[in-house]
């Protein structure tokens, strides 16, 4: 079964550091559930910081868990995208 | 009394360079008397970046039990203006594009994460109503990346901002704050190598992060200053310990090594709002 996270109700409209983003990757890092699903409803900002943190922690957990991000606003799925580029460049690495 | 006087100029790092000057006046005043007067009358014009300096001094000091005795500016003009940033002591609400000096606090083994975030919430809140929308993602991006780096770096124990849009001269002043170990300073607590101050802050402006080996980090200040620089178009300051960066649009980099030191690390920017939301994506890869 899939287990569904709103991140707005962790973050609020604004995820903006590092420390906080690592806190909650260390929570779902530990939670059993191999489906996850992200739902960045009503996210209106992620920071750099925030979004490198959360693809570094993808490429090590893609294989142990199954996450999918639905609901991405534009601007959010930018940073992402920015993010994962930066990594591909750097490392060669499939984000 | 130390008497505050400041180059009666637009240009931001003349005025640092005097705030420097005065501040380290005023803590050698507090050190012999332990009360300081500060005396403003003959101030003719003063930056929000300089406002924001000498207002967290007399905050910390206050907070210290140091009784400070203020003669305000004679010219109305200045003493208006102080008074909308929000000087002396900062604390005023935000209003329209105008977000008053603040203060925030931290005790020292304190978490600083859920200080900074909940601090943040209110500033985002504030552009995300007021300013216009071409400036969103510009200020948003500038303001996280300065939040994360003293979360992640100051260990500081005051905090200050202040971000202002100016709407007839449609230019926007960003200026965070903070009293913590400063660039040079974190470098020195990661063993990461440097010749001098002005070194220090080249390299963190190059993105040499402090933590070792991941190579992802430490690019914060690198891509604010482009995007500040190239995006916008505008100029981007550090003061850090010894040192004053100074990246001016149109101009090669500069930094100053300081004969006084700075407690903190200060980063203003200056920029005018672009006329239409700005790609940022393209100066921060």
């Amino acid at each position: 079964m899939k287990k569904t996270i709103f991140l707005y109700n962790t973050f609020g409209a604004h995820i903006i550091t590092r420390n906080s983003m690592r806190m909650f990757l260390n929570l779902l890092s530990k939670t059993p559930d191999k489906e996850i699903v992200l739902d960045f409803k009503n996210i209106l900002f992620i920071s750099r910081s925030c979004a490198d943190e959360y693809v570094k922690w993808r490429i090590n957990f893609m294989e142990r868990k199954n996450i999918q991000e639905v609901n991405m606003d534009e601007k959010v799925e930018m940073m992402f995208k920015l993010v994962s580029l930066q990594y591909k460049k750097s490392f060669g690495l499939a984000a | 009394m130390v008497k505050i006087n400041l180059p009666d100029s637009d240009s931001q790092k003349k005025q640092i360079e005097e705030c420097v000057e005065i501040i380290d006046k005023i803590d050698k005043e507090y050190l012999k008397n332990k009360n300081v007067s500060l005396d403003l009358s003959e101030l003719k014009w003063i930056l929000s970046c300089s406002a924001l300096l000498l207002s967290s001094k007399i905050v910390e000091l206050k907070n210290k039990g140091c009784k400070i005795s203020l003669i305000p500016p004679e010219d109305i003009s200045v003493a208006n203006y102080l008074s909308s940033l929000g000087f002396p002591l900062g604390g005023g609400e935000p209003r329209d594009t105008f977000m008053p000096i603040h203060h925030f606090f931290r005790k020292a083994g304190e978490n600083s994460t859920k200080i900074i975030e909940t601090e943040m919430e209110g500033v985002f809140k504030v552009i995300e109503k007021n300013f216009p929308s071409g400036l969103i993602t510009s200020v948003s991006y500038l303001i996280a990346e300065m939040a994360d780096n003293i979360d992640q770096h100051s260990d500081f124990t005051q905090g200050s901002t202040m971000i202002q849009f100016y709407k007839k001269k449609g230019h926007v002043d960003i200026c965070v704050l903070d009293n913590g170990i400063t660039i040079p300073g974190a470098y020195e607590k990661n063993k990461v190598k440097f010749e001098d101050d002005c070194d220090a802050l080249n390299k963190a402006i190059r993105g040499v992060s402090t933590r070792e080996g991941e190579i992802s980090r430490g690019k914060g200040l690198e891509t604010s200053k482009n995007l500040v620089n190239n995006g916008l178009k505008g100029n981007f300051y550090i003061l850090s310990r010894r040192c004053l960066y100074c990246a001016e649009y149109d101009n090669k980099p500069k930094s100053k090594l300081m004969e006084k030191s700075f407690k903190g690390t200060l980063i203003c920017m200056r920029f005018k709002a672009p006329e239409k939301d700005l790609n940022i994506y393209r100066y921060i890869e």
